[in-house]
């Protein structure tokens, strides 16, 4: 276990980390402000990373070119669904919520396995071969990118979330819907603007790391376990918390994949996840245990 | 509820086991499969519905107790010889195991709601990994089973004997689930479900009652696994720890409706009927008609969801309960746990 | 005594919300705990049943230690309680309910719901053995609350403000089922807020304030004792 091999790990997993907290990122938002549970929110990814596939395999437009069509279309879809599906769903039991996102998972599954069938697709871009080479690190050029455009994202949000009034209200509407409602903030918009920023979010996810991703039907279930353990991790609702356990868990995952067996990451990832849910469920930034 | 029932039920339970028994001479091997697939699919659902319907344990995990009890009967019968009727008990005993580990460390930090489970969910993935990693576990290539005719080790080569014992196990499920149901086990379930304070406050020691119901239901759901060992004849950890068969469990009950005895067999029909039945039709595209329907209920789903919280069994309006008019309206319970919209029992 | 108290206290990060509260309760006797809004009579009913485990103090029930133990042994060893938002069983029956409290003490459903439908005819509740716990009255509720407890067998019943939300012909009723399940032996403990009914019901009253036991006497002394005027009216 040379340093350079651990310096290597720590960057990758550094990169995914940004990545991973733009995941958490938007679960965290449909949790900390419309209080729903998403089951949904890996699919409206796989969505991204679909459409991302369709483009470039058919229409040979490049991801990052697709970007600026796929966000606006997801936006569209997040914004559509608020008002058919998570509108009504709001205040509603957490198990009749996943019900309805689980069916919303399944329905993005199928449709998927109805359009293009069971297999793993890919794409293959020009620079998917391409490394930037810092000294002993080697860091393929498709995750630098996805990771740098991740960041600039979650800047903006966090900068919209403290500086704007927009954010104001989404953080009024979060800490107590009721005192928002009064003080003259107009809740539905706020959820209905707070919707298209998760899709956008989903969207960008998607789309930047399809240069370097598979899709299947299955996306959906496995991206929305990661965002379990990084939302929780983190504490569910805390922004802040979901990016530095999405940090934490990158780092976490290369590191146990280096040190032990690729196969037994998911074993370290999740157990951890228990440790934090017994010993921590506020999320591993709070105070109480 | 009275005791009039009683022997009408079992007659119909076993009437409608005796019909399916004598579809199993009627239907060709590759039907008698998919029949056999949707009863042990049913089976789970009754497992399930158990911790969920009953006691109000909201778990996602439910599909390690499947897996392990997969793995345990068939290492013992790869490793040791050990033939896997004798397996199976072992699968459930170890099930169980798991389920009281499980149920001591998280009902005792009071993990509730979507806490426990993500706590449930996390373990199966855990498992997974595990067997994924571990080689003598069979790697993910898994572990096959051998093909034989070996009626002492849980082996036939006709379907038929397959579709005797996964009738006993449902009729045996359906059984349980209804002797609960009616004894003061079954009340006190339904006590905690719906108040865990109040259901402390009148006697009942909640974390006891919730460790056995799991362990029961973890026992069955283990069974059903080594069933599966012998019926498909391999195991693989993304097969059986695959979330797709808690995916059923859950929708089959909450479909149905949970905390019924009805409301699992009908949901669990339904989704078995249209996932394994349409994807098995000798129709060109049957995969995509599959797929298709699945969409199609998956919008259904959701309708059911929002507007018959109870299930499909609410539909039907019994004499005894009155129902004063009163709207389904959400009950909030303080204490934290999962919000639960659950039908009464029948 | 049936129920000896000793220097119950109960912290909170820094609030003390008892402060060693020490009483005793006679067997077959009405005893009522007064006292202003957020004195800490919940707190410390709930330190006594189980509910939380007192700081410090000893509590001793027919003889037995009973302090820290959990709820559900606390019921079996003869206190019963009601809550002061009801807790209803939402989805199931007034019958089922009441059958689930009588189960504290016997295995069999039928004896369990004889014992139930006794109980529930002596409420006045037998009407509405088929409702649904969601689809209960207010009053209907009380009476549920209390047919539950009942059904445990309880040597003392603890009651948690019952008359709360109730007009004064409600109230008079319920202080006069209060009366009957008194008569028929078993001791109550009462937190009240509705100064009329506790008065004219109980043989002893404590006063709590602050979370400090300030005055215990008999309902005609207490009325008397300024500390006890101070903290009612001194509030207003």
């Amino acid at each position: 276990m040379t340093i350079s091999v651990l310096a290597q790990a720590l960057v990758s997993g550094l990169l995914n980390g940004i990545m991973y907290g733009l995941l958490a990122l938007g679960f965290t938002m449909m949790y900390g402000v419309l209080n729903i549970v998403n089951f949904a929110h890996g699919s409206q990814i796989m969505f991204a990373m679909f459409c991302t596939y369709i483009l470039f395999t058919y229409y040979q437009i490049d991801p990052y070119v697709s970007l600026f069509i796929i966000v606006p279309v997801s936006m569209l879809l997040g914004i559509a669904l608020y008002k058919m599906l998570f509108s009504k769903i709001v205040g509603k039991s957490h198990s009749t919520q996943i019900v309805v996102t689980l069916s919303l998972l399944i329905f993005f599954e199928n449709a998927f396995n109805f359009l293009l069938g069971g297999n793993l697709r890919g794409i293959q871009t020009a620079y998917a071969s391409s490394s930037i080479i810092l000294g002993n690190i080697s860091l393929p050029l498709a995750r630098v990118y996805a990771a740098l455009i991740a960041l600039l994202v979650i800047v903006v949000f966090t900068v919209l979330l403290h500086r704007t009034d927009f954010g104001a209200a989404v953080r009024a509407a979060y800490e107590n819907r009721l005192g928002a409602l009064l003080v003259g903030v107009n809740v539905n918009r706020v959820y209905l603007i707070s919707v298209a920023i998760v899709f956008l979010a989903t969207a960008v996810y998607g789309v930047v790391s399809m240069p370097y991703s598979l899709v299947s039907p299955s996306s959906g279930g496995s991206l929305l376990e990661m965002a379990f353990v990084i939302t929780v991790v983190g504490g569910l609702g805390s922004f802040n918390g979901a990016l530095v356990a999405g940090l934490i868990v990158g780092v976490v995952e290369v590191l146990s994949g280096v040190i032990l067996k690729p196969e037994f990451t998911k074993a370290i990832v999740f157990g951890m996840l228990m440790l934090v849910i017994l010993f921590k469920p506020n999320g591993i930034l709070s105070k109480s245990g | 509820m009275g005791k009039r029932n009683g022997f009408g039920f079992i007659a119909a339970v076993i009437a409608g086991a005796l019909v399916l028994f004598a579809l199993g001479f009627v239907l060709n091997e590759h039907w008698l499969s998919v029949l056999i697939v949707m009863l042990f699919t049913a089976c789970n659902a009754l497992a399930w519905n158990l911790t969920f319907g009953y006691a109000g344990i909201f778990s996602l995990g439910h599909h390690v107790f499947f897996g392990v009890g997969s793995y345990i009967s068939t290492l013992l019968f790869l490793k040791a010889g050990i033939s896997p009727w004798i397996g199976m008990i072992a699968a459930a005993l170890g099930a169980a195991l798991i389920a009281v580990i499980v149920s001591l460390v998280g009902f005792r930090y009071k993990l509730s709601g979507v806490f426990f489970a993500l706590f449930t969910m996390s373990l199966s993935l855990v498992m997974a990994s595990v067997a994924t990693g571990w080689p003598w576990l069979g790697g993910p290539a898994g572990l096959l089973l051998p093909l034989a005719n070996d009626p002492a080790n849980f082996m036939f080569f006709d379907r038929k004997p397959y579709l005797i014992i996964i009738l006993v196990m449902l009729v045996a499920f359906i059984f349980i689930t209804y002797f609960i149901d009616r004894s003061k086990f079954g009340y006190y379930l339904k006590a905690i479900r719906e108040d865990e304070q109040a259901a402390e406050a009148s006697g009942i020691n909640a974390y006891l009652y919730k460790t056995l119901v799991m362990a029961i239901s973890a026992a069955m759901t283990g069974m059903v696994g080594t069933f599966y060992a012998q019926f498909m004849l391999f195991i693989a950890p993304d097969v059986v720890f695959n979330f797709h068969i808690q995916l059923n469990m859950l929708l089959g009950v909450l479909i149905g409706g949970a905390g019924t005895i009805m409301g699992p067999l009908l949901g669990s029909g339904i989704f078995s009927l249209l996932s394994e039945f349409l994807r098995n039709l000798p129709v060109e595209g049957s995969a995509k008609i599959s797929s298709a329907s699945l969409m199609t209920y998956a919008v259904i789903l959701m309708l059911i969801a929002l507007y018959l919280p109870k299930g499909i069994v609410s539909l039907r309006l019994t004499r005894k309960k009155s129902q004063e008019g009163d709207p389904d309206r959400e009950y909030e319970n303080n204490s934290g746990k999962v919000k639960t919209d659950v039908a009464q029992s029948s | 005594m049936l129920l000896k108290v000793h220097d119950v206290t109960k912290v909170f990060g820094g609030l003390v919300a008892v402060k060693n509260v020490s009483f005793g309760v006679a067997e077959g006797e009405i005893f009522g705990i007064i006292g202003p809004n957020g004195a800490g009579k919940t707190t410390l009913f709930n330190c006594l049943t189980g509910v939380l485990k007192p700081d410090g103090g000893r509590v001793e029930f027919d003889g037995k230690p009973t302090t820290g133990l959990p709820p559900h042994e606390v019921c079996k060893r003869g206190i019963g309680r009601t809550f002061q938002i009801t807790k209803p069983f939402p989805e199931l029956t007034v019958e089922e309910t009441v059958v689930i409290g009588a189960l504290n003490r016997t295995n069999h459903i039928q004896t369990a719901r004889e014992i139930a439908l006794d109980i529930l005819r002596k409420l006045g509740l037998i009407h509405k053995r088929n409702s649904l716990g969601k689809n209960l009255t207010v009053v209907e509720r009380k009476r549920l609350e209390l047919a539950r407890a009942l059904a445990t067998r309880p040597k003392i019943l603890f009651l948690d403000e019952v008359a709360a939300g109730l007009n004064p012909s409600e109230v008079n009723v319920l202080m006069e089922i209060i009366r009957e399940i008194n008569r028929s032996g078993i001791t109550i403990l009462m937190i009240e807020h509705v100064l009329q009914a506790v008065l004219n019901l109980s043989h002893k009253i404590m006063v709590i304030d602050h979370g400090e036991k300030i005055a215990e006497g008999t309902p005609q002394e207490i009325v008397e004792i300024p500390e006890v005027i101070d903290a009612y009216l001194g509030r207003q």
